[in-house]
């Protein structure tokens, strides 16, 4: 009786990961080699939604779904807090090792996410080495002077009328790299949505979009081809800082903080009003 | 009556699906006579009325007004000759009476023909010759049937048609307001307007009608006076009913005794 | 009691008139104008009067139509929505937007609005048949309704945008929120075509009172007028809905609250209707901006939510007219 009990030696670790969400997805791919790897999202290949498709090429995607996931015999199951949590539970009960990682709100939630992907995969050393990378990034920006001591207001926009409110990963982003969070005074908690006269009223000193205005040529882009807001981007300095960069709490926020690290530079410093 | 035909029915055949309706029907109807339009259920009285009204195309033959087909009239050119009286009584919006009689002035606004205070004095008299003037201002809907019925007949008369075309104006009506409509035909041939009804009262269409016109299965049995058109023989062959046929007074009566065939009476009906 | 209309044409145009000013000069949560000069001459111009101007015309078109198909078909549950025309225009819509004709020719929104439009009126009157009364040709519009709403789903779920759940509620419930003057350039002109072929069937509306037959003896050629009322639909719908989506409710609610006020005439309806539409929708808006700022509401769910208690009246007035 004792024998079925006791665990099995890891003689080795996991050789057959599910990942159950983009997010986690796009950190598992940056700690262990694909040959571990059975089955990601099929959006981990999608540019519009992931950091770096290209690193998911040769990689199966799944469904999604319990019966698709347990075809593959996984060893070890990476789902998010956002996932289905019917899949999850089934996955449970059935005996697989399911490991849910929260969505990280900031950038100790990113370590902390590759810290317990790589714990969980037994990839250790190079979760240390992820997050050693990541860390010196992130100081890098960090130490960098700034051109002057105002901190200018940058609002990040995205289609739909979405802007980025306190408390979010990419409000601690922009933070490090010398801005004030322009979506803070818009949206009192957390992200959601406003409206293009609001902006328009209170303008920020930097646009941030999300997403390059010709990229959803459909209505919920709308917002970001009107014709009011592209003359106010006549006369505002504006950036495209790509939505898949930051939309996960993962290591590529660094590049995220990097490239709005390199705008505040570049920000001539009498275009910042006094405040 | 003047001798030149408003309207005429040239060798008419009309099929609905595989249903020949009328086979064959020629009829001239003249100036300023009012014509009565007799015959059993489904003897195609309202087939023809319709075909008269523009309504329905002939399979075969041609229907004219003023010597011309109805296929070169514009719809409106024809509603300011016609005016149609469906057996149907629909009114779907509670409209006041007034409104509703005046709908009878649309083709003459559409032509461009008609003033409001013209328009509004002809929708007076209208109304005064159906009898309706008192609830002129009330909703249509809030009336009973035979005053609705009352209501329609004065739109048709307000629309000022030289031809009246009327399926079962009668059919509701209490017996006075039958006698007005039937004398307010009359009155309007003697001004020239030919009105055609369907009916079913033989009474009725013997008292007022200047012609008869028996229908049977789609052909027309017999066309003329009401002496001529409606003797005991004939109306037992069409209607399969024992008629006594008499007059009181000089206006025509008839009794129908019992049915010689199809429906038999489950008690001898007492004399 | 006699029902001369002008009067409440009259104060309905003054409604419209007023709340196209409170449209112009209410924002997201305020009264008035914010920002610098240049800001405010933006706001107004880019942002405050498309707005205004697609929903006196949006307004106008859906209680128009609806008034012109309430009258046609003798049916006072008819609205553009229920006889399908609006579904297909959404549909039209974004299949136009998601095949990339939209790209190469802006006017191919509206385009495929209306001719989805145009389209699902066709399907529901030939699924209908001619003179079939008005419940087999309201079956055909839920049918086609259902088919239009559920292929806009399926559109935009395999069309892989991550926004798709967002578009849907747009289309399904509409939106007058950051529309811009070359779309409201682009609808307009199209809504006021179609509007003025509506416009024209008033006559044709007053005889059909009295049923098809009756109408065809006093003049009015049906199988003409119901092609004005498919086109003069379709064009206004549809290009109303290609630029803000399906918004529910104004189209059957107005010219009920109105139609007893113009005497019943279904013909005299149709202007009071347009009027009517124009300030519920404006007004709708306006309220829209200043109660929920922050909140996307959509104009569709508030203007159900306005026309419930509306109907909840009528309900309750015709049971008390009916009551022994």
């Amino acid at each position: 009786m004792m024998a079925l009990f006791a665990l099995p030696a890891r003689a080795a670790p996991p050789q057959r990961i599910v990942s159950l969400n983009v997010c986690t997805d796009q950190i598992l791919v940056g700690l262990v080699s694909k040959a571990r790897i059975a089955a990601v999202t099929h959006l981990a290949a999608d540019p519009t939604i992931s950091a770096a498709p290209e690193k998911f090429a040769e990689l199966s995607a799944s469904h999604g779904s319990a019966e698709d996931v347990l075809a593959r015999d996984p060893d070890l199951i990476i789902a998010s807090a956002y996932s289905t949590p019917a899949t999850v539970d089934l996955l449970t009960r059935l005996g697989r090792r399911v490991v849910v990682v929260p969505f990280p709100e900031n950038i100790a939630g990113v370590r902390a996410a590759i810290m317990q992907i790589a714990v969980a995969a037994e990839a250790d050393d190079a979760g240390a080495q992820l997050i050693a990378d990541f860390d010196a990034r992130v100081a890098r920006v960090r130490a960098r002077p700034l051109p002057s001591e105002q901190r200018p207001t940058a609002l990040v926009y995205q289609v739909n009328n979405y802007v980025a409110g306190r408390g979010t990963l990419i409000d601690e982003a922009l933070e490090i790299a010398g801005f004030r969070n322009g979506g803070a005074a818009l949206r009192h908690v957390a992200s959601g949505q406003t409206n293009l006269e609001s902006i328009l009223a209170a303008p920020p000193d930097v646009l941030v979009l999300a997403t390059r205005p010709d990229t959803y040529k459909t209505v919920v882009g709308d917002n970001l081809r009107h014709p009011a807001l592209s003359r106010l981007m006549q006369h505002l300095p504006s950036l495209v800082l790509p939505w898949p960069l930051w939309l996960c709490g993962t290591q590529h926020i660094a590049t995220a903080i990097e490239q709005l690290s390199d705008a505040r530079q570049a920000l001539p410093t009498q275009s910042i009003p006094k405040r | 009556m003047s001798d030149a035909s408003l309207a005429t029915l040239d060798g008419v055949t009309l099929r609905l699906g595989a249903r020949e309706v009328l086979r064959d029907v020629s009829l001239s109807f003249f100036a300023g006579e009012v014509v009565a339009l007799v015959g059993p259920n489904g003897a195609g009285k309202t087939s023809l009325l319709k075909l008269l009204a523009g309504l329905l195309p002939p399979t075969a033959g041609t229907v004219s007004i003023d010597a011309r087909p109805l296929p070169t009239f514009t719809p409106n050119e024809i509603a300011r000759r016609v005016a149609y009286l469906p057996q149907a009584r629909a009114i779907h919006w509670p409209m006041t009476v007034r409104a509703i009689v005046a709908l009878g002035r649309l083709p003459h606004h559409a032509s461009g023909t008609a003033s409001p205070a013209r328009d509004a004095e002809i929708v007076t008299a209208a109304m005064a010759e159906m009898d309706i003037t008192s609830f002129a201002d009330r909703s249509v809907l809030a009336l009973s049937g035979g005053e609705q019925a009352r209501v329609l007949m004065a739109r048709a008369l307000a629309q000022q048609p030289r031809l009246l075309i009327a399926d079962e104006p009668t059919a509701g009506l209490d017996l006075a307001h039958q006698l007005a409509l039937m004398q307010t035909l009359r009155a309007r041939a003697a001004s020239g307007v030919t009105s055609i009804v369907a009916i079913h009262d033989l009474g009725l269409a013997a008292r007022f009608a200047h012609r008869i016109v028996l229908l049977a299965d789609g052909q027309i049995v017999a066309a003329g006076s009401a002496e001529e058109v409606l003797t005991p023989a004939r109306i037992t062959a069409v209607y399969g009913v024992d008629m006594l046929v008499t007059s009181v007074d000089g206006i025509p009566v008839f009794v129908p005794r019992s049915p010689t065939h199809s429906v038999a009476p489950t008690t001898p009906v007492g004399v | 009691m006699k029902t001369t209309a002008f009067p409440m044409l009259c104060w309905l145009a003054i409604a419209v008139a007023c709340a196209f000013v409170l449209s112009l000069s209410v924002g997201p949560g305020l009264i008035g104008l914010s920002g610098d000069a240049a800001a405010r001459v933006l706001i107004l111009r880019e942002i405050r009067l498309p707005r205004a101007l697609l929903g006196a015309a949006v307004g106008a078109a859906l209680g128009l139509a609806g008034a012109a198909l309430q009258g046609y078909l003798r049916n006072p549950l008819a609205e553009p929505g229920v006889i399908g025309v609006s579904g297909g225009a959404a549909l039209g819509a974004v299949l136009a937007i998601h095949l990339g004709l939209a790209a190469t020719l802006p006017a191919a929104i509206p385009l495929a609005g209306l001719l989805g439009a145009a389209l699902a009126t066709l399907l529901v009157v030939v699924l209908a048949g001619e003179g079939t009364g008005p419940v087999p040709l309201l079956l055909a519009g839920v049918a086609v309704s259902s088919l239009t709403s559920a292929a806009i789903a399926l559109a935009l779920t395999i069309s892989g945008n991550p926004f798709a759940a967002a578009e849907s509620v747009f289309w399904m419930m509409g939106s007058l929120a950051d529309r811009s003057l070359p779309q409201a350039a682009l609808a307009i002109p199209v809504i006021a075509a179609g509007m003025a072929m509506l416009f024209k069937l008033s006559r044709t509306l007053d005889a059909l009172t009295l049923g098809e037959d009756a109408a065809q003896s006093l003049g009015i050629d049906l199988v003409i007028a119901r092609r004005w009322l498919i086109a003069g639909v379709a064009l206004s719908i549809g290009a109303a809905t290609a630029v803000t989506g399906i918004i529910g409710f104004v189209g059957l609610v107005v010219p009920h609250l109105l139609r007893r006020h113009v005497g019943h005439a279904p013909g005299r309806l149709l202007l009071a209707s347009a009027l009517g539409g124009a300030a519920l929708l404006l007004l709708a808006d306006t309220l829209l901006r200043l109660v929920s700022p922050w909140l996307d509401i959509r104009i569709g769910v508030l203007t159900a939510l306005l026309g419930a208690p509306f109907f909840t009246l009528l309900v309750v007035r015709m049971r008390q007219e009916l009551a022994p």
